[in-house]
């Protein structure tokens, strides 16, 4: 079975790596896969000594992309490579079908919705703000107490005038 | 003054370069002369490699490299390095590069005085480490060189105290502010120098950095050797014996020195050429060589294997006119930044140290070795150039450059709706009770608004009627006749005696009237002269304490809580808290409502927005109690009434005459002449007066708050990397397709129905695409 090897650089988020794999120096190699075969992980046996610089593949058999990790040198002719399927960019066309609901964006933002991720420092920014228009109370010195009317005095009963009446006479 | 067009070109570097050359160009070659008194050079190295790589090399200021011109030197001149390492490993517990504000290595006296080691000596000592918080600047100020005295509160200050120093009215003579701070992520710097503190100081892992951030400049005293060095200290004396007999030497101290038994790397050289692993030569490190000491930095690096990160500048050497020579250690690893250049101008009357003028110059390597700079520069009579030097502090007034706002931020896909949207339906209004007469004048209870000057005839008349037969002839007509009640007992029909910090007659209907006490047909009148009181018609006002509108600051969700709280403080009442989502962008409207009679209030917070409604109601006190009556005085007018068979029948004027006949009673009338407020110490004089309190004068201490509305809005602040949202993603929640979007998602709850994969597969790209992938 044909494995195809290459380096790339782009993140294992990157939703469709397939760009990066068509611009990334390639190598073809015939391989063997060690039994039993998981197309999910599979571990593809490279007839050369040794196979390095390599971190992604494609199986043209399969059409799907790997991940690949550290090969282990088998004898002196070969050697094998594990690899784990890329689930995004051997589905992208599908996935970029998706229908879904974004949580989270890079470049686009609901100011109403809480945001969790932003770090909130220890310090915060105080303002202060007054009431504009109302009344300012006057204490003290220099606000007319002596002519200005700020004592009440409460005294049972009324008005003398009236005293007259309903005494009970 | 120096010409901020002086410096653009001032400096150029050799990029990229593991060992860089600056070049002074044309500018500086024919400045003035005399124009600058010290420019500090102050760089730092990386030594992660430096067992392989460190090397001393050396600058000869030429015409092409450091291109002092030697036909026309600038006068005055000293190019430094700084330095800070770590010297712990070989002298005990010295962790720090040991500085002495007092050392005698400068002497004071010196008139010329260009020297800058005396008072730029700074450093983090032993005992005084204080990095102060988020502090970019540190000085020390130890004071003796043998104890090494260093004063915790002061060895170290935030760099306020720079800025103060240099542009403010400090007056304490600092010893040279210099930019040191540590951190652990050497990476983690920004571009303007400054740094941010990501963990605390560790003492297993010493990773300085020598932060330069609108630093004036740096120098750090060399740790040097000594053959006895204790536990406690790294003696700090290389240049103890040299001599400054020469103004020409005048030098920048300093030096990147170890303490290391198999040798002392020495950067303080005047005029020589610092050769590593070999002897140096000349006064300054005369001692050394006394001593068979050997400059051997290189030694002492590979002899340092646990300095893994440690981040040292290195040693300035510096003359002027036609011996200037500059000498400076530098890595081949990792030269990693290259920060800090500052002119200084000498205004002649301050010396190298008086921090008159200055420009600060502060390149630096980037990532890949290439140089670039940030450029400094201009004159300390320019608020703009100052604001540049000025370090950071925490000004919880000012919003900084990395506070998260809204200009940081994408364009939004939703929220931040309409503030005239938030709420709905009907109005809720308070009751309005501007005319309310409810337990109070209404014939049951009578209020009378009263100027102080009232209050004093009145309780000044009340206390001389008292004693006055014939007013209570008129008083038992008015009580006894229909209440029998004991005269006594008049001061009772007093309710209350309350001030208010506002004028009643401006909200209160008001009639001027005498004061009528229970049935009394006549009412009191104010003496000749005296405002008549006031006769309220209403018990209760009601006081506009206007309107607020707080505004938004971030336009988004941290406008409200828990991100934002907003505190409504009402005069009397006291405080409260009331949600950020309904007064934010919206208009507070707040009223009082005030009880005459018994001094309560009531603030209604109402908000408008596009219903009107009640948010908060807070219950205070606003009129404030005056004691009015005291019972000893009932008591002892109860005694007069006795002498004279009571006050009952027509007896009373006669037994009144009677007993104001002995001097006690004559000694009540002369003690209640005085106003109502000083009655009790009045009466002074008399047997035990216990004042009966008809009201709390507590209400009085209320009254010293702050007497108008305000509302106090605590934001919380944000740190937003640049690549937030490259790596974490703004929130957001809209639908899409996949497809359409373009670089970091989130998705939430994944529908994988479509996918002809396997179901392993759909869940893997299910959970990758909940956790987030890029489009």
């Amino acid at each position: 079975m044909e494995v195809i090897l290459c380096n790339i650089s782009a993140d294992p988020l990157k939703l469709d790596k397939r760009t990066n794999y068509a611009a990334a120096s390639k190598v073809s190699l015939a391989c063997q896969l060690n039994t039993p075969i998981n197309i999910e992980n599979p571990e593809f046996i490279l007839s050369v000594s040794v196979a390095t610089g390599y971190n992604y593949a494609y199986v043209p058999t399969w059409g799907k992309y790997y991940f690949l990790h550290e090969s282990t040198i088998l004898d002196g002719t070969r050697c094998m490579i594990p690899g784990t399927c890329d689930v995004l960019t051997s589905n992208a066309d599908e996935i970029k079908e998706l229908n879904v609901r974004v949580k989270r964006y890079e470049t686009n933002r609901n100011k109403d919705v809480m945001d969790n991720g932003v770090t909130k420092t220890a310090r915060t920014h105080t303002d202060n703000y007054i009431f504009s228009g109302g009344y300012t109370f006057v204490i003290g010195e220099g606000s007319g107490l002596q002519s200005f009317y700020h004592y009440v005095l409460s005294v049972v009963g009324g008005d003398g005038s009236q005293s007259g009446g309903g005494d009970g006479d | 003054m120096i010409s901020a067009d002086f410096y653009p070109t001032a400096i150029q570097f050799d990029a990229p370069s593991y060992v860089p050359t600056f070049h002074l160009t044309d500018t500086i070659r024919n400045c003035d002369a005399n124009a600058f008194s010290a420019f500090y050079w102050l760089g730092w190295l990386s030594w992660d490699n430096l067992p392989d790589c460190w090397k001393l090399s050396e600058y000869v200021l030429t015409n092409t490299d450091l291109s002092f011109n030697i036909a026309t030197p600038p006068q005055n001149v000293n190019i430094g390095f700084a330095s800070l390492y770590d010297a712990s490993q070989n002298s005990g517990t010295v962790k720090y590069p040991e500085c002495y504000y007092d050392s005698p290595l400068v002497p004071v006296s010196q008139s010329y005085a260009r020297y800058i080691n005396k008072l730029d000596v700074m450093g983090v000592g032993n005992s005084g480490v204080r990095f102060g918080w988020h502090c970019s600047y540190i000085y020390g100020t130890g004071d003796s060189l043998t104890n090494r005295n260093y004063k915790d509160g002061e060895f170290a200050k935030s760099g306020k105290a720079l800025y103060d120093f240099l542009y403010g009215d400090a007056t304490e003579t600092i010893t040279l502010v210099t930019g040191i701070t540590y951190e652990l992520d050497f990476n983690n710097m920004d571009e303007d120098g400054s740094f941010h503190f990501t963990t605390t100081y560790n003492d297993t892992n010493y990773d300085f950095v020598i932060s330069f951030s609108y630093c004036a400049s740096l120098n750090m005293r060399n740790v040097s050797p000594s053959a006895t060095a204790s536990t406690r200290n790294v003696n700090a004396y290389p240049m103890y014996s040299m001599t400054m007999d020469d103004n020409i030497y005048s030098f920048i101290n300093t030096g990147s020195c170890f303490y290391l038994a198999s040798g002392y790397p020495a950067c303080i050289i005047n005029k020589q050429t610092m050769q590593p692993n070999a002897a140096q030569s000349g006064n300054i490190i005369g001692d050394y060589i006394a001593n068979g000491l050997v400059c051997d930095i290189p030694k002492a690096f590979a002899n340092s294997p646990k300095y893994s990160r440690l981040i040292t500048g290195n040693a300035h050497v510096f003359n002027r006119g036609s011996d200037i020579a500059v000498y400076r250690m530098l890595t081949r690893a990792e030269m990693q930044k290259i920060v800090g250049l500052s002119l200084r101008q000498s205004d002649g009357t301050h010396n190298t140290y008086g921090y008159q003028n200055e420009l600060s110059y502060a390149p630096y390597i980037t990532e890949n070795n290439e140089f670039t700079a940030t450029l400094i520069t201009g004159d300390l009579s320019d608020d703009a150039f100052k604001e540049k030097l000025r370090p950071w502090q925490y000004d919880e007034n000012e919003w900084e450059e990395n506070d998260y706002t809204e200009d940081d931020l994408p364009p939004y896909d939703g929220g931040g709706g309409d503030d005239d949207t938030d709420s709905g339906g009907d109005d809720i209004r308070p009751s309005d009770w501007t005319n309310l007469r409810i337990g109070a004048a209404n014939n049951f209870v009578t209020l009378y608004g009263m100027t102080a000057e009232t209050v004093s005839d009145f309780g000044r008349k009340m206390w001389a009627q008292l004693a006055d037969p014939e007013f209570w002839q008129m008083v038992g007509t008015a009580f006894t006749n229909d209440f029998s009640i004991n005269p006594a007992d008049m001061m009772r029909y007093f309710v209350s005696l309350r001030y208010f910090p506002f004028d009643v007659s401006d909200f209160a209907h008001t009639t001027a009237s005498g004061i009528y006490i229970g049935r009394a047909a006549t009412p009191i009148a104010p003496s000749v002269g005296v405002a008549y009181p006031l006769r309220l018609s209403n018990s209760t006002v009601q006081v506009s304490g206007g309107t607020l509108t707080i505004p938004r600051r971030y336009n988004d969700f941290r406008d409200y809580e828990p991100c934002t709280t907003v505190q409504v403080h009402i005069p009397f009442c006291g405080s409260v808290e009331v949600p950020a989502s309904e007064v934010m962008g919206h208009t507070m409207d707040l009223t009082y409502k005030i009880d005459l009679q018994t001094g309560a209030m009531l603030g209604v917070l109402c908000v408008s927005s596009n219903t009107y409604y009640v948010i908060a109601t807070v219950a205070g006190t606003v009129g404030a109690s005056i004691p009015i009556t005291a019972n000893n005085n009932i008591e002892f007018l109860q005694r007069i009434a006795t002498l004279g068979g009571g006050l009952v029948g027509g007896g009373v004027s006669g037994a009144l005459k009677g007993a104001m006949l002995g001097g006690e009673v004559g000694a009540v009338v002369g003690a209640v002449a005085g106003t109502v407020g000083g009655g009790v110490g009045a009466l002074a004089g008399l047997p035990p007066v216990t004042v009966h309190k008809q009201g709390n004068a507590s209400g009085f201490a209320n009254l010293g708050g702050v007497p108008y509305a305000y509302a106090t809005v605590q934001r919380s602040r944000f740190e937003l990397p640049d690549n937030y949202g490259h790596t974490t993603g703004y929130a957001c929640d809209f639908a899409a397709t996949i497809g359409g979007l373009s670089g970091y998602t989130v998705c939430d709850n994944v529908d994988t129905s479509g996918l002809s994969c396997n179901s392993r597969e759909r869940d893997e790209i299910k959970r990758l695409l909940e956790s987030g992938v890029y489009v």
